[in-house]
Formats: structure tokens, C-alpha cells, sequence
């Protein structure tokens, strides 16, 4: 079973919490608002190797958080509760 | 059987600052103040609450049901929970019991150990049901 450490409740098991896509970041070579707007929303990368993903404890505090995850090992390097808005890790 | 039976408490959500005074004042002991969340806390027992933050909603909330639980009735929920309890007192853990979602408060008094079992008002009969 994989498990998530949730920053508020301690390490949880997967099931408790909710996928919430990558962590999206847009590339500085895009600067049109209106195009960085729909890399934002719609291009991913899918990263096989370290990601950045959001997750949702719904099972818990109910609050979304961010993990570091490795996606070949499933391993879990790191999680936060930087906002999505932030520039992190 | 677990007896669930509403809680009526105060729900505030406020900037984490303003719940760290909440959550460190000194109450009487007929007060539990849960903290569910950085910014999110729900007090039981109080009759009046002062809240420093300028933009803290307080309001009067009944969508919690819940148990004090015996040491036999909280080592038969811990049989139902996939993550360890902790040691430390008082502490609030949240996650799945018996695969519902759940919060138990685990607190010490001057009688012994206590333990609250709540969860939201929706998910009280199969809390019931799959810890009976």
C-alpha cells in the first residue's frame, strides 16, 4: 500500500486522499497571458522520474497539499501545504 | 453499540495566528477545542468565544456526531484503523475509521484517559454499523 505523509495528520494510507494532477508550471519561453493561461489549465508533462503533484486529504483535515513523488518508484520525497499559486521545490 | 449523538459546538475558520491564541488559552475542562485544520477549528463546551482575527467566521455548528469512548470501546476502534494511534496526549487524529472518514479526539485528565470519537453527522450510521 502506498502511503502519503499529510503535513497536518501525519502519514496516511493512498486511499484517504484524492489525486489531484500535477503541480502545474508553465515555461518562462511562453509569455502571452492568454496561451500561459492554457498551458496552465490543459498542457501537462507526465513526468517519468520526480513530479510535483497535488493531492486532497478527504478523509482528514480536508485540506489540499503538495507531494514530491517519484513516479517510476512510487516514492514519495517530499510533502508540503504550499499553495498551488506558489513557486516551490 | 456506539451512541452518536450530536455535538453542538462553535465551527471557527480563521487565520492560523488567531487559532494558535484560541488554541493555547486556558479553558475549563468542560471545553474541547478540535483542531482540524491550520485554519479550521471546532470548540465544544464554551459559551462565549473570543476570536481575534478580522475576518473570522464563527458560527453555532450541529453537523458532528459523537462518543466519549471507554479504554475497551477505543482499542476496538483502533482494530479498525490502518494507521497507528498515537501516544502523545491530548491529540487530534483524523483519517479512515473502518474506512469512514473520522476524527478521534485522545486527551488525559486528572481521572484518566479519554477519548472522543466524532465524525460527520452523514457517515454516523455506518460509523455505527461497521464498528458494531
Amino acid at each position: 500500500m502506498l502511503w502519503l505523509t499529510c503535513p497536518i495528520c501525519g502519514r496516511r494510507p493512498i486511499d484517504e486522499f484524492s489525486f489531484g494532477g500535477e503541480f502545474p508550471t508553465v515555461p518562462d519561453r511562453i509569455t502571452d497571458p492568454a496561451t500561459r493561461d492554457v498551458d496552465y489549465v490543459w498542457m501537462f508533462d507526465n513526468i517519468a522520474g520526480v513530479t510535483t503533484e497535488r493531492w486532497f486529504h478527504h478523509a482528514g483535515c480536508r485540506r489540499w497539499h503538495t507531494a514530491r513523488r517519484d513516479t517510476i518508484t512510487d516514492a514519495v520525497l517530499h510533502t508540503g501545504i504550499e499553495d498551488a499559486t506558489d513557486t516551490v521545490l | 453499540m456506539l451512541a452518536l449523538e450530536t455535538l453542538h459546538g462553535t465551527r471557527i475558520v480563521a487565520a492560523p495566528e488567531a487559532l494558535d491564541a484560541l488554541d493555547a488559552a486556558t479553558w475549563s475542562t468542560s471545553v474541547t477545542v478540535l483542531r482540524f485544520a491550520p485554519d479550521d477549528v471546532f470548540v465544544l463546551g464554551a459559551e462565549t468565544i473570543s476570536i481575534s482575527g478580522e475576518y473570522a467566521i464563527v458560527e453555532a455548528e450541529s453537523g458532528f456526531v459523537g462518543c466519549w469512548l471507554t479504554d475497551e470501546q477505543l482499542a476496538h476502534v483502533a482494530e479498525h484503523i490502518d494507521w497507528p494511534l498515537p501516544v502523545e496526549r491530548p491529540v487530534l487524529v483524523q483519517g479512515f475509521v473502518a474506512g469512514v472518514p473520522a476524527k478521534i479526539w485522545l486527551t488525559s485528565s486528572a481521572t484518566g484517559e479519554r477519548s472522543l470519537l466524532l465524525c460527520a453527522a452523514p457517515y454516523a450510521c455506518e460509523l455505527t454499523e461497521r464498528l458494531a
